[in-house]
């Protein structure tokens, strides 16, 4: 079965608030120092090494992750929001398989108009 | 006559063996960093000298300003595994005073790195929550890189009922 | 004046040590394991986004709507939504028609057996506890209540027998811990009342969800005693036991233990 990944956040929100962003990940983060109780064999490594949030194609945030991060990774950040657009997590594993997971912000201005990344003067 | 050339061949062996042995096993090349960007299969004891060299490759003899990173830990965890821990860079996030990267240090880990982070001026506010491993009870670090050129470090001692590492 | 300071310290002292009676050494008085973690181990399970034993529920939902192959029936086409399952998992464990005491992670397996003609799941593996946790998770906040009657008299008796019977290398019984020594240290730990309403829960020491059974098994390792099979006939009557000696608690699934 394919790993699961959460992702949260404040749907609509004002121009400039600062949205939290929440992500969980499920994973084993396995530390490549633990053996095996019965074999005595040491489990190789495999941990996410790094996620990259992106906003609207921009990485905004970029973290670089060791063995010393807990199984079933949880991380929280902050974003300014400006315009709507798409939120996308990318999580990289030690095989360099990537597993992805998006989500759309909608921002509004004072008006309770929707900000849109493109301008279409009509 | 015979002994005396027999016990004189076997120390020359013994001078040789001793010395071709020498050479290979220290080389006195920093193994630690090269496995740390790989995948490590091997059990390895926290080091104290090595944390310090990885502080001071970071730091350098750039200038330590004060009251720049809040860090929120516990005092008490019940299990090494799962540390929550919450840091926050006071600064503006404008485009010429924000982080560029923040390390995030447990100091008595078999690997004291525990995490990289990068900020952009997007961010809006440079605060970060996640959980950590820790061994026993020690001090975690944070060790912020401004832009500009600026460190910011803030330690703080947590204690671990059950370590994470068996 | 000096009296009146010493009746107030008097009064101090008495309401003092009443608090403490009240919310230690009175059995009666049923306290969950979270309140015997620490604020920072709270502080994971207040929160559902926080708490990874949410992991679980999720996965146990696309189980639910998964059909199988075989038959071409999922969970869900018998039982409805999940959500339709509010307080089946507060009946387990349960006598069968048979006459033997299941537990829920059996009565699925069985379920998939016979109704589905599909693989029935490992002991402790991952789908079948993320069903697990999906079911209790169903009836959380609902309160432990089972019913003991002629039928598993029987089993009740048994676990009974098992709770108070002294094993292992050390000759300790459960309530010699859970009873008579509840928030003392044991070592690194607070002894707690040993109650199985956040079960299965998201243990931290093993970063994944754990079974009553597999933690009893544990509970009896320490005690270096050489534990019973996960499913035997010996901890399902202990299970009706414990849920029988916590009725009254809020379920709590999924639950952050140490």
């Amino acid at each position: 079965m394919e790993k699961l990944r959460r992702l949260k956040y404040k749907k609509i929100v004002k121009v400039g608030e600062n949205v939290k962003i929440k992500t969980l990940a499920e994973h084993e983060m396995e530390t490549g120092v633990r053996r095996d109780n019965i074999t005595g064999i040491i489990y190789p490594r495999l941990i996410i090494q790094s996620v990259i949030a992106k906003y609207n194609g921009k990485i905004v945030f970029k973290a670089n992750w060791f063995s010393g991060v807990s199984a079933n990774p949880y991380l929280a950040f902050y974003i300014t929001a400006k315009e709507s657009g798409l939120i996308e997590i990318e999580w990289k594993d030690d095989h360099a398989t990537t597993s992805y997971k998006r989500g759309y912000l909608k921002v509004i201005n004072e008006k309770g108009n929707e900000v849109l990344p493109v301008k279409y003067d009509l | 006559m015979e002994k005396l050339k027999r016990n004189t061949l076997k120390k020359l062996l013994v001078l040789l063996v001793s010395c071709i042995g020498k050479v290979s096993y220290s080389n006195g090349n920093p193994y630690r960093d090269r496995f740390q960007s790989y995948r490590q299969t091997f059990r390895i004891e926290p080091n104290p000298i090595e944390t310090e060299r990885i502080i001071n490759n970071i730091i350098g003899e750039k200038k330590i300003t004060k009251n720049l990173v809040d860090l929120q830990v516990p005092d008490t965890v019940e299990d090494g595994n799962v540390v929550p821990l919450t840091f926050k860079i006071n600064c503006s996030m404008k485009k010429d005073d924000y982080p560029k990267k923040v390390h995030v240090l447990a100091l008595e880990n078999p690997f004291p790195e525990v995490a990289i982070y990068e900020f952009f001026p997007e961010n809006g506010n440079a605060e970060v929550s996640f959980r950590c491993r820790m061994r026993t009870s020690s001090f975690i670090m944070i060790i912020a890189e401004m832009n500009d050129g600026r460190i910011g470090k803030e330690k703080k001692y947590v204690d671990v009922m059950l370590g994470a590492c068996s | 004046m000096i009296y009146n300071t010493n009746l107030l310290n008097f009064f101090f002292v008495c309401i003092t040590s009443l608090i403490f009676l009240k919310k230690y050494c009175l059995a009666e008085d049923l306290i969950s394991g979270y309140h015997f973690s620490e604020p920072s181990t709270q502080k994971i399970q207040d929160d559902d986004f926080l708490n990874p034993g949410f992991i679980w529920v999720e996965n146990g939902e696309l189980l639910w709507n998964k059909k199988e192959q075989s038959s071409q029936l999922s969970c869900k086409s018998c039982h409805g939504a999940a959500s339709e399952m509010t307080g089946v998992a507060l009946k387990y464990p349960k006598i069968t028609k048979k006459g033997n005491l299941i537990n829920l992670e059996q009565q699925i397996n069985i379920c998939r057996n016979e109704n589905m003609s599909a693989e029935t799941y490992e002991p402790e593996s991952k789908n079948l506890l993320a069903l697990s946790v999906l079911l209790y998770y169903q009836s959380r906040g609902l309160k432990q209540d089972i019913k003991i009657n002629e039928k598993n008299k029987e089993y009740f008796n048994l676990g009974k027998k098992l709770y108070f019977k002294k094993i292992g290398q050390m000759g300790l019984s459960c309530n010699q811990c859970h009873d008579e020594r509840v928030g003392q240290n044991l070592r690194a730990e607070k002894v707690s009342q040993g109650h199985i309403n956040g079960f299965p829960s998201y243990l931290l020491r093993w970063s994944k969800i754990a079974s009553v059974h597999k933690r009893i098994q544990f509970c009896n390792e320490q005690a270096r005693a050489i534990p019973f099979k996960i499913f035997s006939k010996e901890y399902n009557a202990l299970q009706l036991y414990m849920t029988w000696r916590g009725r009254g608690l809020k379920i709590e699934t999924p639950a952050v233990r140490k």
